[in-house]
């Protein structure tokens, strides 16, 4: 079996830096072991995608384009009118997926090579992403269970709150080395520890 | 504690307690906290704070504030060194290092102000006029010695070691202004639940309130005032923090200042960042502006708003004077010459009225104040400090004058309305208080106190909390009732009268514009030269267009404007554009910076490259492996080695960075029939096939390869460079022109790791490197594909070459890219595989004619660049109608040759323009060289480019000539394809 490789792996062994106050209100992190996979519909029906993905999720695709859908371990979200996001523990998922979804009712495609998946936890969260990204993280228009897709620094991200100060950021993959470049020198007067997970 | 002899022993909102050094161009000086730079350089008697722009006129500091037009310093030093910041807002810090502006050799003794006997040459547009000849293009040699007499201060070559940044905010209301209308308008925004955020510029809330005495029933309500705020849970409150400009969809630029804490560049610390705010609703409590009056050398060091005098006074406990005059025309300036005189400064009021409040001139009387009503300044005395003021008195039945050291002059008062005017709403002028206020506001935004002619407490506080009020019904969270301090007593006194314009000719230089020395006769003189709309005269004179935006100017201008077209009908102001006040080029751009500058895209071998000897390029975003040092150590020779073993042996080439498309669904053969010229609805089922798509107007937008993975999957590759846009063009088609096709079309580019095996030994390499997989041509052969699971990891393979050579294109999920690689490497290594980078990919290809990004340069169409016979005759495709054109088909437009160099130790080169052989060499000649490449197999330098008429020339010769290094080689046009036309070597 070919050993898998990140982009993060040399930033997360540089490890981490203490704020301006000495200590670390934010923890940086790349999550591993997951599965990302695309649903695309055609047409108006959606009843043969639909009796698929109960086959396969035991659930129907989100309609809301900004709340996180959670059916058993999987997470959905809609992306686009007609995109949809599926990211899980699940392995098996995109063969799964890829399997059993008729060619004629819908596409799917994995993407989980390319996007990097970036964990921000911490006091400090929600200002290091104030500096990145054009999103109103306010409570009120962010709750818990949001996301939104954005640019950071140019190039467009998939940022989700898991927390009042829990966020998780889907990043291009080529781009992964970059974007974290940018959230550490971002992040540097709140100080950061990092985590590999 | 007093430091400094213009300090006085009590009073002011500074901390005695709390001493703070600072350097003043080379001496050492003293200040407290709470002082700006101007109040401690007052307070230490340096009452000259430069040399004035094109007079080099000595000048004091006019203002306290935003508006100063004089008191321009030189900050820091070495990379940190900040030019022409107003020192009237610079919070004095520990350390700081400042200088004056424009004097040589000194700001004392300067040399220049000899210039200032010159003067009557160099009046309104005198450039314009002088500077213009004797020929066209002088301008250009006159133009560094004027800019380098002109005088405001320089910036430095080093580097800056601050740091920047920017960052976004939102609110539910934001209230520009911390005085008592904005923090009135936030207290009562945010009682009813709604997120407020109040900017302020200052380090202190209380706007105006800060210049009263502290121990006044106006700092009182000042407390209150704030104290109501804080106890606002959903309120924040940002000093140091001036909103810039305003722009589409409430986007309000602010500017936050950290310089006073010292930031660490190397802890992260900014010293300034730029907000990207946006709110729904906005409060404007921006205040208003004392306009100063028009006399002759009303510049001089001692002459000062009389507002700014109160707050020298009450803020900061400096007497900026011993003996003070106050010429005024308004009730606001007689508060600052009741202070002085409380304060011990002997103080006579010129009034132009004949009528005041009973009141105030009794409290004026009982403070000792020598009173004169219906007298104005007509000219301020002393040279290098005012000595005294020539005043006309009794409505100019006579003059006299008074003997001072401090001559406090008030206009009255312009509102501060900048930024309405940023929204695109015209500014009306109001007669009453002969000034300009907003005509209208954009829907959810608010005018509240001062900013919209509003001067009394009681109807700025009345106004502020309507404002409030309103705002918080716009965002849907209505304001609580109302529970607003007191008001303080006595009301503040509110009585004007437009400042009568001075008698003409003026006895000397009155100056309008302080910044850029304009005077009134500069505006009398471009009003007789024509220049009568204010747009004209302000460009003409400069009027307005110094780093302070004519804060103190512009009404006094307009005034004159309309007194010299002997009309006050038409009143008109210019167009306020941000930003409000000057900000660093550094703050604009953050962290954009160095590296940091864009985004780098790098390939999932990158890692692998830097550690094995690539040496890397920037291509577009990406960073790719140039040349490795296993060839050489320079490009030039590296390059060829990589070549050479590729074309005898064999060779790995990262080609991750190529687009990658998937397109899936019942018509994706449609989608991709439609968009490539040539056929793809038949494409079998396991096979790719080279593809061309155009632009809309039949220019060639991109190629690559497709390959048919199933009955309604495809792989699309396209070139590193139109990866995006060819992305971006076939979503815009799907979802605008042919939503009737079902396809869906997703990036996958950084989904996949590609490599590409290449060379003669490239079938050997692989059957070495990847046992079990049958890559015979039978199984797989030229433009076939097959998808495989190799160890548990999926594996695309096609056999599709750019090098001309037996060639494989192999792509895994991005993870294990360097795994498939390394084992490629580690196990055809009998065979000499070794890695070849982006200059050898490219040189290959120019040998086999293939086109790239140089000549997919979106000016040539298919037949440009011979491809014309690809085009499906019977099908439709993007393009094909424009194609037809007859322009597009002309036979003289440049289409691609192929050059052989004819000069054995002649170089071609990229860029060179081509000639015919016997045609004279000059203009832009018939043609380009587009690629060149040293070629191993012809041993000479061949080359693509476009010529005039292309192959209708072959077997010409041309000559290359690259004028930058004075070169003409010969060449001839030869067919592109130099390296086996027939395919063999792709085929075996």
């Amino acid at each position: 079996m070919f050993k898998r490789h990140s982009p993060l792996d040399k930033p997360i062994a540089a490890g981490g830096r203490a704020g301006t106050a000495g200590g670390s209100d934010l923890r940086l992190g790349v999550l591993h072991d997951w599965q990302l996979v695309q649903i695309g519909t055609f047409g108006r029906s959606t009843a043969a995608l639909d009796a698929a993905l109960m086959r396969v999720l035991g659930g129907l695709l989100p309609t809301s384009t900004s709340i996180v859908q959670h059916t058993g371990a999987h997470r959905l979200y809609r992306i686009a009118a007609d995109q949809y996001w599926i990211v899980t523990p699940d392995v098996a998922l995109p063969e799964a997926l890829a399997e059993t979804v008729p060619a004629n009712a819908g596409s799917v495609t994995r993407l989980s090579d390319a996007r990097v998946r970036i964990a921000i936890e911490g006091p400090a969260a929600t200002a290091l992403l104030g500096k990145v990204v054009s999103v109103d993280l306010r409570a009120r228009a962010f709750p818990v269970g949001s996301f939104a897709q954005t640019g950071l620094h140019h190039v467009g991200v998939l940022l989700e709150r898991l927390g009042p100060e829990q966020f998780e950021l889907y990043a291009l993959r080529t781009y992964a080395a970059s974007t974290w470049d940018w959230l550490i020198d971002a992040a540097l007067p709140y100080g950061y520890e990092v985590f590999a997970a | 504690m007093s430091r400094g002899p213009y300090r006085l022993a009590i009073g002011g909102r500074i901390n005695r307690d709390e001493l703070l050094r600072f350097e003043f161009e080379g001496r050492g000086l003293d200040g407290f906290r709470g002082d700006t730079l101007a109040s401690a350089l007052l307070a230490n008697g340096v009452m000259l704070a430069g040399r004035s722009f094109k007079y080099h006129r000595p000048r004091g500091f006019l203002s306290a504030g935003v508006e100063e037009p004089n008191g321009l310093m030189t900050l820091g030093h070495g990379g940190r060194t900040t030019p022409n910041v107003p020192a009237t807002v610079t919070e004095l810090c520990e350390g700081l290092i400042a200088r004056r502006q424009n004097g040589w050799p000194s700001i004392e003794f300067d040399v220049k102000a000899a210039l200032g006997w010159f003067a009557p040459l160099l009046g309104a547009g005198f450039y314009y006029k002088t500077f213009m000849g004797p020929r066209r293009g002088s301008w250009m040699w006159y133009e560094p010695f004027i800019r380098r007499a002109a005088g405001l201060g320089r910036a430095r070559h080093e580097r800056d070691p601050d740091r920047y940044e920017t960052r976004h905010a939102y609110a539910d209301v934001l209230v520009i202004g911390g005085g008592p209308a904005g923090l009135a308008a936030a207290a009562a925004a945010a009682s009813g639940g709604a997120h407020v955020v109040l900017v302020e510029q200052d380090c202190a809330l209380g706007g105006s309130l800060l210049a009263t005495p502290i121990a006044s029933p106006y700092e009182l309500w000042r407390q209150n005032l704030e104290t109501r705020l804080r106890a606002q849970s959903t309120a924040e409150v940002l000093l140091r923090t001036t909103a810039l400009g305003i722009y589409d969809g409430n986007m309000v630029a602010l500017l936050e200042r950290h310089e006073h804490v010292a930031p660490d560049p190397e802890r992260g610390e900014a010293r300034e960042v730029v907000v990207s705010m946006r709110a729904r609703a906005i409060v404007y409590a921006t205040g208003a502006i004392e306009q100063p009056l028009l006399f002759a050398d009303n510049d001089r060091p001692g002459v000062m708003l009389a507002g700014a005098a109160r707050t020298y006074l009450n803020r900061y406990g400096i007497a900026p004077g011993r003996r003070a005059v106050v010429a005024t025309n308004n009730d606001g300036a007689w508060q600052a010459a009741i202070d002085l005189a409380a304060a011990g400064v002997g103080v006579t009021i010129l009034d132009q009225r004949g009528a005041i409040d009973a009141g105030l001139l009794q409290i004026a009387q009982r403070a000792g104040i020598d009173v004169r009503l219906r007298a104005q300044a007509v000219r301020a005395l002393g040279t290098r400090a005012v000595s005294g003021v020539q005043a006309s008195i009794d409505g100019g039945t006579r003059e006299e004058r008074f003997a001072c050291d401090l001559l406090c002059m008030s206009g009255g008062w312009a509102p501060a309305a900048h930024l309405t005017s940023h929204t695109g709403r015209k500014l009306v002028h109001r007669d009453d208080i002969d000034a300009f206020v907003p005509g209208s506001y954009a829907p959810g935004h608010y005018g509240a106190g001062a900013v919209t002619g509003t001067f009394s407490h009681a109807g700025t506080a009345l106004e502020a909390e309507d404002a409030g009020r309103k705002a918080a019904a716009w965002v849907a969270c209505p304001a609580a009732a109302a529970s607003s301090p007191a008001l303080p007593v006595p009301e503040q006194p509110c009585g004007f009268e437009p400042a009568i314009s001075p008698a003409s000719p003026i006895p000397g230089k009155a100056f309008v514009d302080f910044q850029n020395d304009v005077t009134t006769r500069d505006l009398a003189d471009a009003h007789d030269e024509g220049y009568q709309s204010v747009e004209h005269l302000k460009r003409y004179t400069t009027l307005g267009m110094g780093t302070d935006q004519g804060k103190t100017s512009n009404n006094n201008a307009i005034r004159q404007l309309a007194t010299n077209a002997q009309s006050t009908a038409v009143r008109e102001t210019t167009t306020f554009r941000p930003p409000f006040v000057p900000v660093c080029v550094g703050a604009l751009v953050g962290r954009a910076i160095g590296h940091h500058f864009r985004p780098i895209r790098r390939s999932p071998l990158h890692e692998w490259h830097l550690a094995n000897g690539a040496v890397l390029i920037e291509a577009g975003p990406w960073l790719r492996a140039w040349y490795y040092r296993w060839a050489g150590d320079t490009p030039a020779g590296a390059y060829v080695e990589e070549m050479r073993l590729v074309r005898s042996q064999v060779g790995i080439s990262d080609v991750s960075s190529l687009g990658k498309i998937d397109v899936q669904g019942p018509d994706a053969a449609e989608l991709l029939n439609r968009i490539y010229v040539n056929g793809f609805a038949k494409l079998a089922i396991g096979k790719a096939r080279y593809g061309v798509m155009l632009n809309d107007d039949a220019t060639v937008l991109d190629d690559g390869t497709s390959a048919r993975l199933g009955e309604t999957r495809y792989f699309m590759t396209t070139t590193t460079a139109q990866a995006g846009e060819v992305m971006s063009w076939l979503e815009f088609l799907l979802q605008t022109a042919w939503t009737d096709l079902n396809v869906q079309v997703v990036s996958v580019t950084d989904e996949w790791a590609g490599m590409s095996v290449a060379g003669p030994r490239a079938r050997a390499a692989l059957e070495l490197a990847l046992p079990g997989i049958d890559l015979s041509d039978a199984a797989l052969p030229h433009m076939g594909v097959r998808e495989l699971k190799y160890q548990g990891v999926p594996l695309r393979l096609l056999r599709l070459s750019f090098s001309g050579e037996l060639a494989y294109e192999l792509y895994v999920p991005a993870s294990y890219g360097v795994a498939l690689w390394e084992q490629l490497l580690a196990r055809a290594a009998p065979l000499g595989m070794q890695p070849y980078g982006l200059e050898a990919l490219a040189s290959l290809r120019i040998e086999k004619g293939h086109v790239a990004g140089l000549e997919l340069d979106h000016r040539n169409t298919l037949d440009d660049l011979g491809l014309g016979k690809m085009a499906g005759r019977d099908k439709a495709y993007v393009g094909r109608e424009l194609r037809a054109r007859s322009a597009l088909q002309a036979p003289d437009r440049w289409s691609l040759i192929g050059l052989e160099c004819l000069e054995p130790a002649g170089r071609l080169r990229g860029g060179a323009i081509l000639f015919a052989n016997d045609e004279p060499r000059v203009g832009h000649g018939r043609g380009y060289i587009s690629s060149v490449t040293w070629s191993i197999e012809r041993n000479q330098y061949l080359a693509l480019g476009l010529y005039q008429g292309g192959l209708q020339h072959l077997g010409e010769t041309v000559v290359c000539a690259y004028p930058l290094k004075g070169e003409a080689v010969r060449a001839r046009i030869a067919s592109p394809v130099f390296l086996d036309p027939e395919g063999v070597r792709l085929r075996v």
